[in-house]
């Protein structure tokens, strides 16, 4: 069979003559629709909002019911985020996280990048500043973290991921910085790691750690 | 790399794929009324004796770059469903009698339930689609939405310019039509796209999905000769259509193409004729006389070393399109069917 893959003939030749034309074809007519319809770069780097909005307008009636309630929910949960504990990534000060990473998780969850790309087998962390604006101080409580997962399912178990301080308390109109450290597993295939922290007591104090493995 | 699989294997390997792809799709259906005229119809032709090609494509492909099934099961579902709901309706423009081993929908059921039945499917597979927000994140989402929206769109195309060719009776016909019409109707829908969105849910995103347009069309243009071959030649028990179909149908296969543009001038004008009657109106001596013809001028032969070598370059392509994934079970699988999609009797 090694040989005739390696044969060629007129059939062969047509065919590949007429997909370079359909898809030439094929490039323009989506461009024509693009234009009309869909900015891309804008929908993949625009606010959870605008991105709704696009989905909503270039796809069917049909769409827009699952989507009225994505969006009621991301809101929701931006509501609860708002409250007076808060966490930033420290050095950040807008507390909006990137709008691509926040419409997954509620436009006000905030986004913890590790600064570099990672290998399997390495190490980095990411401090991250916990805010109380009110007027008393918080009760103690801890950081809780899931797995991180990518996109096709892999994970980095959630005890590769440990925190400065097992327990903290911040005072009023004070900020605590807390490190979080990620060990990456040998082995682990790249991808972009996702995974939720969630501190106990406080359920508006969460944020959602982005790790990259190369 | 071990060898390639066994046509036992790569049946096994379908069944695997196409078991876990008609599960998820039986428990999306919907448990509500009206059961017997619409919900209770859906698993129809999706349940009957099938290859499943379609899925086993789509998930062998996300596995093969690193993804999971579960990332991609809604996708193949989606797929599953509009490639089921095309068929009902391809039944009714066909006129066709039997599928899968059992009579069509329409024939079973009548022609308006057969008509909403295929309706509804592709609406499902809207809804199956929307499901991979949560799984895949919008981006991704979007994506493989323009890449469904792609590829049915082309598959319309397609199935418009043979139903056309059909009506008006249009025997001018040559080959790179023939291989126009087959990319449209059938291999975007068949190969292209399983394996473009196999691989960018396997890969979330990161691989170029024009990098299989070759090997999925090569593939699937091999797929179909093969499958026009078997409608001519095989057995009604094994291929679950009636046999000669095609012919009854006057359908532009690359067989008749070949015989079109080869056949002398009378023998031109008496094909001519006999396709410009309606097909209630053909008898069994004329499908004799074309089949007579197609044997003088050697028409399924040259189809069969045509699919012979379009899989060939299906095989080159694949080694290109699928470098970058380690060795598994699901490349092998990859490898291994497309050869025995042009050697299967069924």
């Amino acid at each position: 069979m090694a040989g005739f893959a390696q044969t060629t003939s007129r059939i062969v030749r047509q065919a590949a003559s007429i997909l370079e034309e359909e898809i030439a074809a094929g490039v323009v007519a989506a461009k024509q629709v693009e234009q009309r319809f869909i900015d891309v770069d804008a929908l993949r780097s625009g606010d959870p909002g605008e991105v709704i909005q696009r989905f909503r307008r270039d796809t069917h009636e049909v769409v827009d019911i699952l989507l009225d309630l994505a969006h009621a929910a991301s809101r929701s949960l931006g509501d609860v985020a708002g409250r007076a504990v808060r966490l930033r990534p420290a050095g950040i000060g807008a507390a909006r996280p990137a709008a691509k990473e926040s419409f997954m998780a509620g436009p006000s969850t905030p986004t913890l990048n590790l600064p570099q790309p990672l290998e399997p087998g390495g190490s980095s962390e990411v401090v991250m500043n916990v805010e109380n604006d009110s007027d008393s101080p918080t009760a103690a409580f801890e950081f809780h973290n899931t797995d991180l997962i990518d996109q096709s399912g892999n994970r980095i178990p959630a005890d590769q991921v440990t925190f400065s301080s097992e327990s903290l308390t911040v005072g009023p109109h004070q900020t605590e910085k807390v490190a979080i450290r990620v060990t990456v597993p040998v082995g682990t295939p790249p991808g972009l790691y996702s995974g939720l922290l969630q501190a106990s007591r406080l359920d508006n104090l969460k944020a959602i750690l982005v790790i990259e493995i190369t | 790399m071990a060898g390639s699989p066994t046509h036992a294997a790569v049946e096994q390997a379908l069944d695997a794929y196409r078991a876990v792809t008609v599960d998820k799709l039986l428990r999306l259906l919907p448990d509500r009324e009206p059961r017997r005229y619409l919900y209770d119809l859906i698993p129809s032709y999706p349940t009957r004796p099938g290859k499943g090609l379609r899925p086993g494509l789509c998930i062998a492909t996300c596995r093969a770059f690193g993804g999971s099934t579960r990332a991609v099961l809604d996708s193949a579902v989606a797929i599953e469903l509009l490639h089921n709901a095309f068929l009902i309706h391809d039944d009714l423009e066909d006129g066709s009698e039997f599928r899968r081993g059992g009579p069509t929908l329409h024939v079973e059921q009548g022609l308006p339930i057969a008509v909403n039945v295929g309706d509804a499917m592709n609406v499902l597979s809207i809804r199956v689609l929307m499901a991979n927000l949560t799984m895949l994140g919008p981006t991704l989402t979007w994506r493989v939405f323009t890449e469904i929206e792609h590829m049915v769109r082309e598959s319309v195309e397609g199935q418009a310019m043979e139903l056309g060719w059909i009506r008006d009776n249009v025997v001018d016909l040559t080959e790179p039509d023939y291989l126009r019409m087959n990319l449209k109707k059938t291999c975007w829908y068949t190969c292209i796209h399983p394996c473009r969105i196999g691989a960018l849910i396997g890969t979330g995103g990161a691989i170029d999905p024009a990098g299989f347009d070759r090997f999925g069309y090569y593939m699937g243009a091999a797929f179909q000769i093969q499958d026009d071959i078997l409608n001519l030649v095989g057995e009604r028990s094994k291929y679950g259509k009636e046999i000669g179909g095609d012919i009854w149908e006057g359908k532009r296969t690359l067989i008749l193409i070949h015989l079109l543009t080869t056949c002398d001038a009378q023998e031109l004008e008496r094909v001519r004729r006999f396709l410009a009657e309606p097909r209630p109106d053909r008898t069994a001596r004329q499908i004799r006389g074309v089949y007579r013809l197609l044997d003088k001028y050697g028409s399924i032969d040259y189809a069969r070393t045509a699919a012979r070598q379009l899989a060939g370059a299906a095989l080159r392509e694949f080694f290109v399109a699928y470098r970058e994934a380690p060795d598994s079970d699901d490349k092998r699988f990859i490898e291994g069917v497309v050869l025995y999609m042009i050697e299967r009797d069924l």
